[in-house]
C-alpha cells in the first residue's frame, strides 16, 4: 500500500490534468494581465509597451476610475452595514425560537440561490418610476415627496443596488451565523439565564464572542464579493446615470470590451486583483489578532 | 395574591414578546416573498391594469406569455444551454477534483502541500483578472464553439473550492477500508474508484450543488464569450428582454419567473443539502 501511494506515475495521472488546466486558466492569465497592463492594445494589432502610462492616466486623469474606487468601497461598507448586523439579529431570534425557526430560515435563505441577473431585473421593476412597487408604496403611505426614479437618480442609484443585493444575501449570512450559534451548548444559555443575565448580556458576552469566527468569515466574503461586484450593477444601473454608480469590475469590462482598450482594462484588472487580495489578507490578519486579544 | 399578580404580568410580558418576535419575522418574510410573488402576478396580469395598480392581485391568469417567451423569444434554448453547460461542468469538476484531492489527501509526495496551496490561491484571486487574456487565449476554440471555450474557465473556477471541500473530507475518512481493499488484491485506482469515491458521496453532493449554482448563475464571462443568441445561457437570455422592458413588461416578468423556477423546485426537494452546500466553502474555511 505504502509503495502504491508513492508511485509518481499514479500521482501525475491523478493530479496532473487538473493542475495543468488550473495553471493555464488562472496563474498564466494573471501574469499576462500584469504584462498587458503596461501596454496599449486593441487585440487586432500587437500590444505596444508603454510603461506606466496606463497607471498614471488611471490615477491622474480618469475621473470615472476615481468614482469607481469610491463606489466600490461604499458598496462594500453599505453591504456590510445592511447585512451583517441584521443577519446576526435575525439569526439570534431564530436560534431562540421554539416553533417555525426552520421555516423562516428556509424562506430567508432562498433568494441567494437565484441568479443575480434575475434578482436585479426583478428589482428594476420594484424601482420602476411608474409601475414599481416602491413608488406605489410611497404613494400609498402619502410619502410622495420621496418618490423618485431610483435607478436614474445619481444620488440614489448606488444605494438602490446595495439594498437589492442585501435583500438577496442577508439570509445567506444569517445561515452562517446560525451554524455558529447552533454549536454553542444549550446548557450554557440556560445556566446564564438562571444566573439572571438579561438577553442583551447573553448576546454580548456569550453569543457574540462565540459566533465571532463566523462573523469574520462573512465579513471577508462580503468584502471580497463587493470589491469584485459586477452582475447586480451591470443589470440594475449599468453604472449609470453618467457613471454615478460605476464600480471597478464594470470599468474594467467597459474599457476592455466596449472601448477595445485591452491594455487599459488590464490595468484596472490588476488594481482590482491587488485590492481584493490585500483586503482579504488584511481582514484575516486584523480579525485573527483580535481573537487572540479576546 | 401579590406573587400571583407578578406571575401573570410576567406571563403577559412573555406572550407580548413572542407576538412581537413573530410579527417581526412575518414582516421580514413578506419582504422576501412578496417581490417574488409580485413578479409571478405581473407576468399573468393585464398590462394596463398592472400599471394602474401595481400592488393588485391578478384579475386574469394569462399563461400564453410563458409559451411565447419560451418559443418565440427563444428562452427555452437558453435554458437548455445553461442546463447542458452546468451539468457537463459539474461532472468535469467532480472528476478532476476527486482525483486531485485523492492525490493530495492520500498519496505520499513532497510537493502535495505546495500544489494544494496553489489550488487554494484560486479562491482569493478574482476571476475578473483572467478575463481579458482568457478571451484572447481561447479565441481559436471560440470560433469552433463558444460554449466549449467558456466551459474551460467555468470548470477551473469550480476547482479550488471543490478540492478544498473534498480534500478535507477525504482526510477525515479512515484508511483501513482502502488498506483492506488493497490486501484483497485491488489496484490503487480500483480502490479509489470502488472504496474512496463511494465513501465521499456526501461531500461530492455538496460540491455538485456549489458548482452547479456557480455555472448556472454566471454572467460576466458569458457576456464576453457568448455573443450569438443561439449559444447564450439563461442569465444572458433574460437580459435580452431589457430591450422590451420599456414597452412590454409581461414577457420580461415571465422570463424572470422562468429563470427562478428551477432553483425553487430543487430547493423544495433538497433544501437542507443546498443550504449546507452553499455555505460549506465558507463555514469550514
Amino acid at each position: 500500500m505504502d509503495k502504491m501511494l508513492k508511485n509518481p506515475y499514479t500521482i501525475a495521472l491523478f493530479v496532473g490534468p487538473a493542475f495543468l488546466l488550473f495553471l493555464f486558466v488562472i496563474p498564466l492569465p494573471v501574469i499576462q494581465t500584469l504584462y498587458y497592463s503596461f501596454t496599449e492594445w486593441n487585440v487586432i494589432s500587437d500590444p505596444t509597451f508603454v510603461g506606466f502610462k496606463n497607471y498614471i492616466q488611471l490615477i491622474t486623469r480618469d475621473p470615472n476610475f476615481l468614482t469607481a474606487v469610491s463606489n466600490t468601497f461604499l458598496f462594500a461598507i453599505g453591504s456590510f452595514l445592511l447585512q451583517i448586523p441584521f443577519a446576526f439579529f435575525v439569526a439570534n431570534i431564530l436560534n431562540n425560537l421554539k416553533k417555525m425557526a426552520g421555516l423562516f430560515r428556509s424562506i430567508f435563505f432562498f433568494p441567494c440561490l437565484l441568479s443575480a441577473t434575475a434578482v436585479s431585473l426583478l428589482w428594476r421593476f420594484i424601482y420602476h418610476p411608474n409601475i414599481g412597487l416602491l413608488n406605489a408604496a410611497l404613494h400609498a403611505l402619502s410619502l410622495d415627496r420621496f418618490v423618485t426614479s431610483w435607478l436614474s437618480n445619481p444620488h440614489t442609484a448606488l444605494g438602490a443596488v446595495i439594498v437589492a443585493v442585501s435583500w438577496q444575501w442577508f439570509g445567506y449570512h444569517m445561515v452562517i451565523f446560525m451554524t455558529g450559534m447552533s454549536s454553542i451548548p444549550k446548557e450554557l444559555f440556560e445556566s446564564v439565564t438562571l444566573e439572571g443575565a438579561s438577553s442583551w448580556q447573553t448576546v454580548r458576552y456569550i453569543t457574540y464572542p462565540l459566533v465571532k469566527p463566523f462573523i469574520r468569515v462573512s465579513t471577508i466574503l462580503i468584502t471580497a464579493s463587493s470589491i469584485k461586484a459586477f452582475d447586480s450593477i451591470y443589470v440594475l444601473t449599468g453604472g449609470g446615470p453618467n457613471n454615478a454608480s460605476t464600480v471597478l469590475a464594470l470599468q474594467m469590462y467597459n474599457r476592455a470590451f466596449r472601448q477595445m482598450k485591452y491594455g487599459y482594462g488590464s490595468t484596472i484588472s490588476v488594481l482590482l486583483m491587488i485590492t481584493t487580495v490585500a483586503f482579504v489578507l488584511i481582514l484575516q490578519k486584523i480579525m485573527r489578532s483580535e481573537e487572540v486579544v479576546y | 395574591m401579590n406573587t400571583n399578580r407578578t406571575f401573570t404580568s410576567h406571563y403577559l410580558r412573555v406572550r407580548i414578546k413572542t407576538l412581537v418576535v413573530y410579527a417581526f419575522l412575518i414582516v421580514v418574510g413578506v419582504t422576501v416573498i412578496y417581490p417574488l410573488l409580485w413578479t409571478v402576478f405581473g407576468s399573468v396580469r393585464d398590462e394596463k391594469l398592472f400599471a394602474l395598480n401595481p400592488w393588485g392581485l391578478p384579475e386574469q391568469i394569462d399563461l400564453r406569455v410563458y409559451w411565447e417567451v419560451l418559443t418565440e423569444h427563444g428562452l427555452a434554448r437558453n435554458m437548455l444551454n445553461s442546463l447542458v453547460m452546468s451539468s457537463v461542468g459539474v461532472v468535469c469538476i467532480i472528476v478532476l477534483a476527486l482525483t486531485s484531492s485523492y492525490a493530495i489527501a492520500r498519496m505520499r509526495w513532497k510537493l502535495a502541500p505546495l500544489v494544494m496551496a496553489v489550488f487554494i490561491s484560486g479562491i482569493t484571486i478574482p476571476v475578473h483578472s483572467t478575463l481579458i487574456p482568457l478571451y484572447v487565449l481561447l479565441r481559436p476554440l471560440s470560433k469552433i464553439d463558444e460554449r466549449v471555450a467558456l466551459m474551460i474557465p467555468y470548470i477551473v473556477f469550480g476547482l479550488p473550492t471543490a478540492i478544498f471541500i473534498l480534500t478535507n473530507y477525504m482526510k477525515s475518512i479512515s484508511l483501513s477500508l482502502e488498506e483492506a481493499a488493497v490486501m484483497e488484491g485491488c489496484s490503487l485506482i480500483q480502490s479509489f474508484a470502488l472504496v474512496v469515491v463511494p465513501m465521499t458521496t456526501p461531500a461530492i453532493a455538496t460540491v455538485a450543488i456549489f458548482s452547479f449554482m456557480g455555472i448556472w448563475n454566471e454572467l460576466m464571462f458569458a457576456l464576453v464569450f457568448l455573443q450569438r443568441q443561439i449559444v447564450m445561457t439563461l442569465p444572458l437570455g433574460i437580459l435580452r428582454f431589457t430591450g422590451l422592458y420599456t414597452t412590454q413588461w409581461q414577457p420580461t416578468l415571465a422570463a424572470i419567473v422562468l429563470a427562478m423556477i428551477p432553483s425553487l423546485i430543487l430547493y423544495s426537494i433538497l433544501q437542507e443539502k443546498i443550504i449546507g452546500g452553499m455555505t460549506a466553502g465558507s463555514v469550514k474555511g
